[in-house]
């Protein structure tokens, strides 16, 4: 039961975070691309597991046993040079060599059913900012899993949402902090930390440094520059630069999914939209696994 | 006064220009909204709920609620042994008028408290039990390190702090600590300091 790490690229293991240690400085962490990494984990039917988060392939591995597994995101599978679904629960056989390139720079999410990892903290969670958690995969590391069931229900399940938004809409909830976001932006870098905004038109009046404070992943800071940065999930946990609006959680994981030069719409809303889009997405996300069960005697 | 109350996000509240402590204000609200997550900043509190529901004027009955400035439990005080070997020794000796003896010996008399753990995992932000010192003057590093060595003992801003890991720092070096801050491996109590604390520093015997 042992799964041989054949190419590494760069891949993290994340789950939802570690959010019961914020207030002594240990970051949220957690899948970059919740959405994503949700899926995922609703397709393997383990809500809470450990899930791989590659960002930069090629990403290759074989296991001794049969592995019951899932890939979501944008991305090429091949099991032993032949194309493998996308978006669906298949079994990779023994020996066989699963490989995953991602086609962007956006993470790609590999949920293995029964992987076992150690938690910190409470959280299966690596923190790029201060290295808590499981380390990076390295060529040649090895995984344990537990044992699976070869008539596992979820074997063949497949995502039958169209989930498809525009990534490049960014909703937000103006302040604490007095200043005018809303409109377009150019990303300049995207990391787990945050990413930079780019404009001809930086914010004026930026230079204010006040008492750290709580920010979270989200949070849209304005440093001396007047170039926005929207922390990411690896941010660290007070920061002392205004925060002139925070991204709505329905819309955080579309951060993973930009790339440098897009351009962004800054959109402000109201708290009650705010609700009504992450109740929304709920429904979307809890209807979207559809089993081969579900699909009935026809 | 009463303190001010801002949106901040879509289930949380920065509360604001108080008269007693981030700590007291964070023990009530904790008692008050056990299923809230409460954060503290320097001079600030984040409270964020599970829900949607509209919290304001429960969160302000529960401030203006607030009457004792008397802590509510007791903290421990904690001896941290320093290395005085850091780097910028000559320049906060610059900054303060002071000889690097000096620097050395003023460090170790103030009594700190720790005002915020913030920034990175168990890093401690230490301010002195008097309000201000011969520190005030310290700034930050123009630009800061990208590697500041575990344990580095920094000053910035009056204030003082420990490097609990290696990370980026814009803080003053002064010496450096054997002493483990923050453990892991330990669920219950990670960190060894904890808002509240107090902190002296003690330089190792050559």
């Amino acid at each position: 039961m042992t799964i041989t790490i054949v190419s590494a690229g760069l891949t993290i293991i994340e789950d939802k975070g570690r959010t019961e240690y914020t207030n002594l400085g240990v970051p949220v962490s957690g899948a970059f691309d919740k959405l994503s990494h949700q899926l995922a984990c609703n397709l393997i039917n383990e809500p809470l597991a450990p899930v791989l988060e590659i960002l930069r392939g090629p990403f290759q591995l074989k296991s001794d046993t049969e592995l019951v597994l899932a890939v979501i995101g944008e991305a090429k599978v091949t099991v032993d040079g032949y194309p493998a679904p996308l978006n669906s629960v298949f079994v990779l056989g023994v020996n066989n060599n699963l490989r995953v390139v991602p086609n962007s720079e956006s993470p790609v999410y590999l949920a293995i059913k029964g992987l076992v990892i150690q938690r910190t903290l409470g959280s299966y969670s690596h923190d790029t900012l201060s290295q808590i958690g499981p380390a990076p995969l390295k060529d040649g590391d090895l995984f344990e899993t537990n044992e699976i069931d070869k008539n596992d229900p979820v074997i063949g399940s497949f995502i039958s949402s169209n989930l498809k938004t525009s990534i490049c809409d960014l909703r937000y909830l103006p302040g604490p902090h007095n200043f005018e976001i809303r409109g377009n932006w150019q990303v300049r870098s995207i990391a787990r930390s945050g990413i930079r905004l780019s404009t001809n038109h930086p914010l004026k009046d930026a230079s204010s440094s006040l008492a750290s404070f709580p920010v979270m992943p989200g949070a849209i800071q304005v440093p001396p520059s007047g170039l926005p940065v929207i922390l990411g999930p690896d941010c660290g946990t007070t920061g002392g630069y205004p925060v002139a609006g925070v991204i709505i959680e329905a819309d955080l994981h579309k951060l993973a999914r930009l790339t440098p030069e897009t351009e962004i719409n800054l959109i402000p809303i109201t708290r009650q939209e705010a609700a009504s889009a992450k109740a929304q997405l709920s429904k979307t996300i809890a209807n979207s696994v559809t089993r081969p069960n579900d699909m009935g005697a026809w | 006064m009463s303190p001010k109350l801002t949106e901040y996000g879509e289930r949380s509240i920065l509360i604001e220009d108080f008269e007693t402590t981030p700590l007291l204000i964070s023990i009530e609200l904790e008692q008050a909204f056990p299923t809230a997550s409460i954060r503290s900043g320097l001079a600030s509190v984040v409270i964020t709920f599970p829900d949607y529901e509209d919290y304001f004027a429960q969160v302000e009955e529960v401030l203006a609620g607030i009457k004792t400035f008397e802590q509510l439990v007791s903290f421990k005080v904690v001896e941290i042994p320093v290395n005085y070997d850091g780097e910028d020794l000559d320049a906060v000796a610059k900054a303060t008028g002071l000889s690097v003896a000096e620097v050395i010996s003023n460090h170790q008399e103030i009594l700190w408290i720790v005002k915020l753990i913030g920034f990175a995992p168990g890093f401690p932000y230490l301010v002195p039990t008097s309000g201000s010192s011969v520190f005030d003057s310290v700034g930050r590093l123009e630009t800061p390190r990208t590697k500041v060595p575990s344990g580095a003992v920094g000053i910035a801003a009056g204030m003082s702090c420990v490097y609990p890991s290696v990370m980026p720092g814009g803080w003053q070096l002064i010496g450096r600590t054997e002493i483990v801050l923050f453990d892991v491996t330990n669920t219950d109590h990670p960190s060894l300091l904890n808002i509240g604390d107090q902190v002296r520093f003690v330089e190792v015997s050559k």
